[in-house]
């Protein structure tokens, strides 16, 4: 399997009683609340995080877009991966991806993850996503046309990195006289595509026509299998081809300590701010009216239970999902869920809410030392195009 | 009242039609959560008028044609629906929502009226910005749209299970399609010197989304206008109070000649 770190820089210091004043963490939590003297410390600390999981043998590391909220302070995912295209070495740098239709100008991508690949050596994995919902308030973008300007924005960069240039480009939503993106991409025929997706039908047989690896996240193991058993049926039956391991990705917090008491105590309260502060987002922030079709809203209604429904930690901990304990039941448990997925690449949260700078090191170097040896290493990153370094193991 | 319920195919677009009553006829188009409904109100304008009231594509389950992209686009769409159904210069009422269609329909073919109605209408970029439904919860909203919220649950479906949800979120989208990036067309005002229909402005007395004061300034901004207040309505008043508002209507609809005394 890929072991990718999943990063998302929360900020740390939401108070506990916000929810009693503000909806949600995301587009309407006041910016006063921000620290940028704190704000310093805390982006170099993450840094480093990412930094020393390309030290100790992880594939990829991972960025993302998501803008005004408290829960990720990557509004510009490509500058946070210009900095670690400096700082790691080997590691590929996963955006995951960039908000390609939430841009008025796509190319504006198209040039920057070029510039990121020729720089890094062509370590760049370019996901490409819609942004959430609460993206649409924050940007003030129409929800009803996210998924055709998505479509659009990806046709576009992809007709910009492999045709030559200039050509004329006059779609329904993006409308340029001039396309020549300078740099191109060092990866041939470009970077490999990510989707990283809510599981809407539409998103799910985009990607599988495209043969994308198609990740997503917070979904519970039973639903999460649906979607990517729906995926994996739509390519053999529709676009006639059998879908791999590297096609799919699976998401989950990670903590390890020396014994289960113990990582459940030091975890809990990191998962519970995360649940309780960072993701607190009304269904209507999360679905905007449009977002998605009718079906697949009903379709994700079903699959998750009402969007708003109560975080329960102890049921999270209690989980089989839930990579907390030892080496031996993270390590076990992880090969398990990977299985049941059907995926082959795993995206660790290794730093989740509020965790401190000290913690994530040391669960970083306990699952180093005593998880990671144990892991069945290898495979591609999607697409096929790019092979893994061996592991150094 | 007796009312037909029908389906009109305007250039590939299927409508959603209610028709009913007798005397003039009256288009009326519908606000945020009345498509595809007959209500109390339509029962009093049916007394004196033909009352014809339309579904707006992308409403009332009907599919949110791509070609929808401004209120514009709704106006010239109804210039295809009078001429279909034969309406020879009717009186055009627009509800909130609908009275923004109603003001770009009245901008540029003011010919093909007899009058306008709006009635809480939005459209015209309001001195206070409108306040966002779309990121509030349900019940919030109903604070800033109804000045008795009891009146509200006359709107709720009966069960709120998965379907109705997704039903109304739908509309949500209509909406949204119409209203999101801006709830108003910022070139409308300019414009409204082009209404040259008699024009009545109705405005719920307790409209917390847009306040009675832009109703004022519209009749002020519309030659001839005239305005009426409706006491005990927030931006709802058809569902709040059907009676005096078409009472209103019939009233303005007498002055003009078009309903007899």
């Amino acid at each position: 399997m890929q072991l990718f770190f999943f990063h998302l820089m929360p900020w740390p210091h939401i108070p506990a009683d916000f929810k009693n004043t503000w909806r949600s963490s995301w587009v309407v939590f006041p910016n006063s609340h921000y620290d940028p003297a704190i704000g310093q410390r805390i982006y170099n600390d993450y840094l480093d995080e990412l930094q020393y999981a390309d030290e100790i043998g992880f594939d990829a590391v991972c960025v993302n877009e998501h803008h005004q909220n408290a829960y990720g302070l990557m509004p510009s995912p490509n500058i946070i991966a210009a900095m670690l295209a400096q700082r790691t070495r080997r590691a590929k740098i996963a955006i995951l991806g960039n908000g390609i239709c939430l841009r008025d100008n796509p190319l504006r991508v198209a040039e920057e993850v070029a510039m990121l690949d020729v720089i890094s050596g062509g370590r760049i994995i370019s996901g490409f996503v819609r942004g959430i919902g609460c993206e649409y308030y924050s940007l003030n973008l129409d929800p009803t046309f996210s998924r055709e300007r998505f479509f659009e924005a990806h046709d576009l960069i992809i007709k910009a990195w492999t045709e030559p240039g200039p050509f004329e480009w006059d779609g329904e939503h993006y409308r340029f006289r001039y396309v020549n993106v300078w740099p191109r991409p060092l990866q041939q025929p470009h970077p490999p595509i990510f989707c990283p997706s809510q599981g809407s039908s539409e998103t799910i047989s985009w990607a599988a026509e495209h043969r994308y690896p198609y990740i997503m996240t917070f979904t519970p193991m039973e639903a999460l299998v649906r979607y990517y058993d729906s995926y994996r049926e739509l390519a053999t039956q529709k676009f006639g081809y059998q879908a791999t391991p590297a096609q799919f990705g699976w998401t989950s917090a990670v903590y390890v300590a020396k014994d289960q008491e113990t990582a459940i105590r030091e975890a809990r309260p990191h998962l519970q701010y995360f649940g309780e502060r960072c993701f607190a987002i009304p269904p209507q922030m999360l679905m905007p009216p449009g977002y998605t079709s009718g079906a697949s809203l009903k379709r994700f209604i079903n699959a998750r239970g009402s969007a708003g429904s109560r975080f329960d930690v102890d049921a999270l901990l209690r989980s089989d999902d839930t990579l907390v304990g030892t080496p031996e039941q993270v390590g076990e448990r992880l090969v398990r869920n990977m299985e049941r997925a059907g995926a082959g690449i795993f995206m660790g949260m290794f730093q989740v809410g509020d965790m401190p700078h000290d913690k994530v090191m040391r669960n970083l170097e306990l699952f180093a030392d005593k998880v990671m040896p144990y892991l069945p290493r290898g495979g591609d990153t999607g697409n096929g195009k790019a092979a893994a370094p061996p592991h150094p193991a | 009242m007796d009312y037909k319920q029908e389906q009109v195919d305007v250039r590939g677009c299927q409508v959603p039609l209610l028709t009913g009553g007798q005397g003039p006829a009256l288009l009326l188009l519908h606000g945020p959560g009345g498509a595809g409904r007959w209500l109390e109100f339509h029962d009093r304008l049916a007394e004196h008028f033909t009352v014809c009231a339309p579904v707006h594509p992308g409403f009332g389950g009907t599919p949110l044609p791509g070609w929808v992209r401004a209120a514009e686009d709704l106006a010239l769409h109804y210039v295809d629906l009078i001429r279909i159904l034969g309406l020879k210069r009717p009186l055009v009422a627009g509800l909130s929502l609908g009275g923004w269609i109603a003001t770009e329909l009245a901008v540029f073919r003011s010919d093909l009226l007899a009058g306008l109605v709006l009635i809480d209408a939005l459209g015209v970029r309001p001195e206070r910005p409108i306040p966002d439904l779309f990121i509030m919860d349900p019940m919030e909203s109903i604070a800033f749209l109804f000045a008795d919220p009891a009146k509200a649950t006359a709107m709720m479906p009966q069960e709120m299970g998965v379907d109705a949800i997704v039903r109304m979120w739908e509309e949500q989208a209509a909406i949204a399609r119409l209203a999101w990036t801006r709830p108003y067309n910022p070139q409308l005002r300019r414009r409204l010197h082009h209404i040259t229909v008699p024009t009545l402005i109705a405005w719920g007395g307790a409209d917390r989304l847009i306040p009675p004061d832009h109703g004022r300034m519209l009749a002020r901004e519309i030659e001839g206008a005239r305005f009426e207040l409706i006491e005990g309505s927030g931006h709802m008043a058809a569902v709040e109070q059907p009676g005096p508002l078409a009472e209103a209507i019939t009233r303005f609809a007498r002055t003009i000649g078009l309903t007899a005394a």
